[in-house]
């Protein structure tokens, strides 16, 4: 019983590792910083000084 | 470095990183009392700190930002200040302790009283973090670390039922006589001992600090789970000598010098030298990361420079933390209060402070903004509440078990 | 044209200056309401001071005190940044200002002036 259960986890540690080899090709080689999407600021039409 | 071996010293690392003065202690402690019953939770431990420390990993590497930012980002200024000083409380305590480790280990070779210790213990820990590059650090006190595999050795040695041990870790067998509530704060500190929060804002802090990117993701995920299911072997081993020493002749408390008597007994003087290296590494490397945890945590909510990348002219603040850090600990180290009752404390306080780490750091990697593809799956997402239910259940169970125990029942 | 939420993409967001040194946190937003006109965004507020208020008063006196007798500073003013000078926003948010010249370097200087400067092998 606790070899089936060790058996069991052992596997599923190794399908995690594996689908992190799935999310890394989707993700690809983004750099760390900057990766969210940008959200483009529109600036505010220049105010006309009084 | 080729990546194979920049993987395999990442997974050295994690595994000669992964016991410090919290496992020891809190580890000799439940083989004495409760034999092979408290196995379980390294079960628990070690697979919640593996999907959190991955998940810590993974929003670093998309998003850039570290723990303590996304927290104050996504919940606001006033939670973040709560889990900031909570953090840094558990932190600071974790210093005191691993420095007292590193005393105590040094007081078993020499005899000395571990109060002459901490001082010299803590210039040197100040002067590492100084002078030495991040790299250097996490490295060079993981790879002596693995000293303690020498646990693993006397396991095998002393040759338990191994059936019983594996069994146990699934169906517990409380030994009778023991008082529940006793019984169950001895998990909670375990659980805070492998779950410690300085271990997610280091690693977290690091991955930027190593500047983690996209072709990461798989360094970050294999170290994680190999590092910490070796790492687990060790803290089973752990527990299992003890056991075999301690609960067999009914000695229930634990003195810090008899953590080595079962490598001592199984493996002679020379087991003891390598017992005696490995602890003060990891001792040592604890203290590292855990005041640089404590740097990193300070120095990221107010936006300051911060990182071991950076000179003292760059990063003035975060320099200033970390000895100011050290020097408290050291401080509150040289009163004398028991080092043990500490460690068993502060690793409670840990387990009872993991939610407001983990809930902030499970919500942003849920964050579609954040994390784009890598945002967490539903599996992990199950695993990680699943984890958060039963961390909720200790936060909320650790007072009233302290008080039921008797003080932790030591 | 686009749109963004002040909560999620401004609100206690990291500040990097042009030359991309980190620079504090988005504290407050200064709106201005001018009659028959939506309410604009005109600043970027970094004032510690306006968090501090929201503190219990104790923690807050603790605070100052750290301010004045641990950094030597007496009067942090709150610094300003002109909502013209944001040139993007995505995990932080960008800002065409030096760091040092508008004043959010402060904390961190005076630790170095009066403490880290002093030790030993501090300026390698």
């Amino acid at each position: 019983m606790a070899k089936l259960a060790g058996a069991v986890l052992l596997a599923v540690l190794a399908l995690w590792i594996l689908s992190g080899i799935r999310t890394q090709s989707s993700v690809g080689t983004q750099q760390a910083t900057v990766q969210a999407q940008q959200t483009a600021i529109a600036r505010p039409a220049p105010t006309p000084t009084p | 470095m080729g990546r194979i071996s920049s993987l395999a010293l990442g997974i050295v690392t994690a595994v000669g990183g992964f016991v410090d003065m919290g496992e020891l202690v809190t580890c000799s402690q439940a083989g004495a009392q409760y034999q092979f019953s408290l196995l379980w939770t390294v079960v628990v431990g070690v697979l919640g700190i593996m999907v959190y420390a991955d998940m810590s990993g993974r929003v670093a590497i998309t998003s850039g930002r570290t723990l303590v930012d996304i927290i104050r980002e996504r919940l606001g200024w006033r939670i973040a200040t709560i889990s900031l000083v909570v953090a840094t409380l558990v932190n600071v305590l974790t210093i005191v302790i691993e420095i007292s480790g590193m005393a105590l280990v040094l007081q078993i070779v020499t005899g000395l009283s571990y109060i002459w210790w901490i001082v010299p213990a803590g210039i040197v820990i100040g002067g590492v973090l100084w002078f030495s590059s991040f790299k250097l650090i996490e490295n060079g006190a993981s790879l002596l670390g693995l000293g303690i595999l020498v646990f693993v050795v006397a396991a095998i040695k002393l040759g338990p039922s191994w059936g019983n041990v594996a069994s146990q870790m699934i169906l517990p067998n409380i030994p009778s006589g023991s008082s529940l509530p006793a019984y169950l704060f001895a998990a909670v500190s375990l659980l805070g001992a492998f779950m410690t929060p300085y271990e997610l804002y280091f690693y977290s802090s690091g991955a930027i600090e190593e500047r983690w990117t996209g072709n990461d993701f798989i360094t970050n995920r294999v170290t994680t789970v190999v590092g910490f299911t070796f790492g687990s072997l060790i803290v089973i081993c752990m527990m299992v000598v003890s056991a075999q020493t301690f609960f067999i002749h009914g000695v229930k408390s634990q003195l810090f010098a008899s953590i080595p008597v079962p490598i001592v007994a199984s493996l002679g003087i020379g087991g003891l030298a390598v017992f005696a290296f490995g602890g003060l590494a990891d001792t040592g490397g604890a203290a590292l990361e855990s005041t640089l945890s404590s740097a990193y945590t300070i120095a990221q909510f107010f936006g300051w420079d911060w990182g071991q990348d950076h000179n003292p002219r760059q990063a003035p603040g975060f320099v200033f933390t970390y000895l100011v850090a050290l020097l408290v600990a050291v401080i509150i180290a040289l009163t004398g209060f028991d080092p043990v009752k500490l460690t068993i404390y502060t690793t409670a306080l840990a387990a009872f402070s993991l939610p407001f780490t983990f809930i902030p750091l499970f919500i942003v990697a849920n964050d579609r903004t954040y994390m784009g593809d890598a945002r967490n799956g539903t599996l992990t997402n199950i695993a990680c509440i699943f984890f958060l239910i039963v961390l909720s259940i200790v936060t909320i169970a650790t007072i009233p078990l302290f008080i039921l125990s008797g003080g932790g029942g030591g | 044209m686009a749109d963004f939420y002040l909560f999620r993409d401004v609100m206690d967001k990291g500040l990097v200056d042009r030359n991309g040194d980190k620079m504090g946190k988005v504290d407050e937003l200064l709106l201005e309401l001018r009659p028959g006109e939506l309410p604009a965004v005109r600043t970027i507020v970094l004032d510690h001071g306006s968090l501090l208020v929201l503190l219990p008063t104790f923690l807050a006196n603790i605070c100052r005190w750290i301010e004045e007798r641990i950094l030597g500073l007496t009067e942090i003013e709150p610094i300003e940044i002109p909502w013209e000078r944001v040139e993007s926003i995505d995990v932080v948010v960008h800002v065409d200002v030096d760091r040092q010249q508008v004043g959010a370097t402060q904390t961190e200087e005076a630790l170095w002036e009066r403490y880290v400067s002093k030790l030993p092998w501090a300026r390698r």
